[in-house]
């Protein structure tokens, strides 16, 4: 029986479930406008998505280029794109390398049955985030009532490799800084002074001015004097940085931010989201939009997606039509909200799809190296039990602790450029690491799913084949592992991974016009186009507030009360809320809570 | 590790259960959860518009039970249910309507579904709702009972119809035998009963067998309580501890301001 709505007429379809899409959609659906919302991909979340581990498998199979290039006239839309957007994808079992022996086989790799059964305890993310304690994505969940959905937990740690197989501790506080055992008092004494300094409104201080586009290692060094090592923690542990060239105001007011959101929840700037992280976000926002009466349909491709013309005035059926395969139905919709995956070529309006910088996969564009993999061991430790901060953990001469370390659930490993003593031109950028275990329900007991991530400033046609991910972030996966384990005296070999992937990712420079309504050359009104994350500098920690802020962006856009025509102008003069005010606090007390 | 004393402090006397309604559309799923919530509590309130989730307390000899229960807001539709839905969920009431005969076949595949995707020790309840229009009913109800009518909630899927009693004889409407369903029931291990949302028939009964047969100290011991709100319920391993409320320390911050 094929399945009929029973509305065909939405006030907005938003195309895809990324977190930013599906926020806007809450917003839409809060608002009181009647949303449809789509998505090609059988699940939520589309770039930002948190998989199974089969689901991962049959995504890096989709987005392999080797599987049938006849068939690739088949391909939506989507997916052509995807298969631009991620280049070079390559996975394996290393584990279980020895078992399936299928030499030269081109046929995609057969997920173990070990790890098919416990496939759905896997949430892996394709977009691993850590999400500052303060900022536009706290806020949101928290006003939206979506954090009542999904759990939270604070990364635990932050480590920087200095080389030689030691990774050590970042200070995540003051009384941190006091505490470590390393640093010479004169150090120290230097260090508070930066961070004082880095805590304040520092933008119109003089050590600034004229120093905005320094490099901000220069400028730890000179301005502050700075040892190099404690320079680099900063600059690529605290600031988030990934290139020694990046500027010193960005880099101050993202440090800002990240220090001031410490000790919110506790000793840490970030919060990880359990299973996965933003695609469980986005599921929690998505399921706000249900309630409020939205529509979802995963999983179907779009048959067409097209502008109704009619000579003057608005079309009777709304702007836009929409058919799907097995929708009988053709459903409208007044307004358009998508990224660009999604977009038809003449919606674009002079992006144009086939511009030389799209028809070649990430050709000039910027690069994310990410790497996946599935590891049964911890990385850190804490260095006593209970937990304290203080120590470094990874010296094995630490011998007056007789109990053995506990392991921590969620860390961040950083590697400063160069520590590997990788000099390639391309790769002049730091690597992280993070790991999350159990505690953040990403993988079963024991386990540990380590993100591996670089970014490559620029990538042009000639070099772009010589990228190889894997190359690229193998070693420092392999170092990773390597670390000393307190708990094992044996040397034996580290074990190899259950499961690794790794692929490029085109960051997509964001629109160089923005279709917003108020553009008088724009020629679509009513389409909103989700830019892409322009957080080229820090995509781990600065990806999930950018969501929430292009989705306020977008929403804004949409609700302009001035917008006349086929714009969903509120009734009021004034604008909405983003997010109205929750109906009713949880009483705790009563026997029936609505929320 | 701010939170750890007050997420694992034994303050919560009752323990939180979450429940997830699955099974076709107009079947009554919204109906049977809002006649379990406002029978308890208030008779005639009217539904919310855009409940996330309800909640009430189940209470037992021994034991007091909080359900939370999540509707599942029309997204099953397209088959586009999210996996948030289904984690950590500790009951499902998987409905079928028993003048409808597929609705059964729909709420066997939901019962595949829950065992493939929800917890393996999920407690399920199978729900042969409208039974009121099977059986004859006393003059007096039927008086001033309107056919059992779907809460105009937001979650309830739109356009759902409820069926009507018609001009047949109640048993002639009867797709689903009772002891068919009873049947698929015990060989799948599921709880069974016939309700009426409309009468109430069995309604309590089917949440209060769930509340008997729920591994209560396992879940104190070995999940969370609630989707994180209150942090660590209970330990999972080693790992556990770390959880925080998003909403609950903010207030903490003096500053929480950085713009």
């Amino acid at each position: 029986m094929p399945d009929h709505l029973d509305e065909v007429h939405y006030d907005a379809v938003v195309v895809g479930t990324d977190l930013a899409s599906s926020i806007l959609a809450a917003a839409l659906s809060k608002a009181g406008k009647k949303v449809l919302h789509l998505d090609e991909n059988e699940y939520y979340g589309g770039d930002s998505a948190s998989l199974a581990l089969e689901e991962v498998v049959r995504w890096a199979n989709d987005r392999q280029n080797t599987a049938s290039t006849s068939g690739a006239r088949d391909l939506s839309r989507y997916l052509r794109r995807q298969r631009r957007k991620f280049t070079s994808v390559s996975y394996a079992f290393p584990r279980y390398s020895h078992s399936l022996d299928s030499p030269g086989s081109s046929s995609p790799l057969v997920l173990p049955s070990e790890l098919q059964r416990a496939s759905r305890q896997y949430s892996i993310s394709l977009s691993p985030t850590l999400l500052p304690s303060t900022g536009p994505l706290i806020d949101t969940l928290i006003k939206s009532g979506v954090s009542r959905y999904g759990g939270f937990r604070l990364l635990e740690g932050v480590s920087v490799y200095t080389g030689d197989g030691v990774i050590k501790r970042v200070p995540s506080s003051k009384e941190d800084v006091f505490k470590d055992k390393e640093m010479s008092l004169l150090d120290k004494r230097k260090l508070m002074k930066f961070l004082m300094f880095a805590t304040g409104d520092f933008e119109s201080k003089p050590e600034v001015q004229g120093n905005e586009d320094t490099p901000l290692l220069s400028f730890l060094q000179n301005t502050f004097s700075l040892s190099s090592d404690v320079s680099f923690a900063i600059a690529f542990a605290i600031a988030h940085c990934t290139s020694p060239q990046d500027a010193t105001l960005p880099a101050l007011q993202r440090m800002r931010h990240y220090l001031r959101s410490s000790g919110r929840y506790g000793n840490s700037p970030f919060l990880i989201g359990h299973y996965g992280g933003p695609g469980e976000i986005a599921q929690g926002f998505c399921r706000v939009t249900a309630v409020r009466g939205g529509t979802y349909i995963l999983g179907r491709r779009f048959r067409s997606l097209k502008r109704n013309t009619t000579s003057e005035g608005a079309p009777a059926h709304g702007a836009f039509s929409i058919e799907l395969e097995d929708i009988p139905d053709t459903l409208h919709a007044d307004v358009l909200i998508t990224t660009r995956d999604y977009l038809p070529p003449d919606m674009l309006d002079g992006a144009d799809d086939n511009s030389p910088s799209n028809r070649s996969p990430a050709a000039g564009k910027k690069l994310l190296a990410r790497g996946i993999a599935v590891i049964d061991h911890p990385i850190q430790y804490a260095a006593v039990i209970p937990p304290t901060p203080d120590a470094d953990q990874s010296s094995p001469s630490s011998e007056e602790s007789t109990k053995t370390p506990q392991p921590l659930d969620t860390t961040l490993v950083v590697f400063p450029p160069g520590c590997l003593g990788d000099t390639r031109p391309l790769f002049e950028s730091s690597v992280t690491a993070l790991i999350t275990g159990e505690g953040a329900f990403s993988c079963p007991r024991g386990q540990y799913v380590v993100y591996l991530c670089a970014t490559i400033p620029s990538a042009s046609e000639e070099t772009l084949p010589t990228l190889n991910p894997e190359s690229l972030l193998k070693p420092y996966l392999d170092t990773l592992v390597a670390l000393p384990r307190p708990d094992s005296s044996s040397s034996s070999a580290p074990s190899p991974p259950l499961f690794q992937m790794f692929y490029l990712q085109r960051l997509d420079e964001p629109a160089a016009t923005t279709l917003t309504p108020t553009e008088s050359s724009n020629p679509h009104p009513s389409i909103h186009v989700i830019s892409p994350d322009p957080s080229f500098t820090s995509p781990l920690t600065e990806t999930s507030d950018w969501a929430a802020t292009e989705a306020e962006r977008v929403f804004r856009n949409i609700m302009r009360p001035e917008g006349a025509g086929t714009e969903l102008a509120n009734e009021e003069d004034e604008p909405l809320d983003f997010w109205p005010p929750l109906e009713e606090e949880e009483g705790g007390s009563e026997d029936v809570e609505e929320w | 590790m701010a939170d750890a004393n007050d997420a694992s402090g034994s303050a919560d006397k009752h323990v939180q259960v979450k429940l997830v309604l699955l099974g076709e559309a107009a079947v009554g799923k919204s109906s049977v959860v809002m006649r379990f919530v406002n029978n308890e509590f208030q008779a005639n309130k009217e539904p919310t518009i855009g409940a996330a989730f309800l909640t009430q307390k189940c209470r037992l000899e021994d034991r007091v039970l909080r359900y939370e229960i999540w509707d599942t807001a029309g997204q099953e539709r397209f088959h586009s249910l999210a996996p948030m839905y289904y984690r950590n969920a500790q009951a499902a009431v998987v409905v079928y309507d028993v003048t409808k005969a597929a609705s059964l076949e729909k709420a066997k595949s939901w019962v595949k579904e829950l065992q493939r995707q929800a917890n393996p020790n999920i407690v399920i309840a199978l729900a042969g709702n409208k039974v009121d229009l099977v059986t004859p009913a006393p003059a007096a109800e039927t008086s001033f009972a309107e056919s059992e009518d779907e809460p105009d909630d937001a979650t309830a899927t739109p356009g759902e119809i409820s069926a009507s009693a018609g001009s047949h004889g109640p048993e002639s409407l009867r797709q689903v035998p009772k002891d068919e369903a009873q049947a698929y029931a015990t060989e799948a291990g599921l709880l069974f009963f016939e309700t009426s949302a409309k009468t109430g028939e069995g309604v309590v009964e089917i949440f209060t067998e769930i509340a008997k047969k729920i591994p209560i100290e396992y879940i104190l011991s070995s999940t969370r309580g609630a989707a994180g709100r209150n942090g660590a319920g209970g330990a999972r391993g080693t790992a556990a501890g770390g959880d925080v409320n998003l909403d609950g320390a903010g207030k903490k911050a003096g500053d929480a301001c950085n713009c």
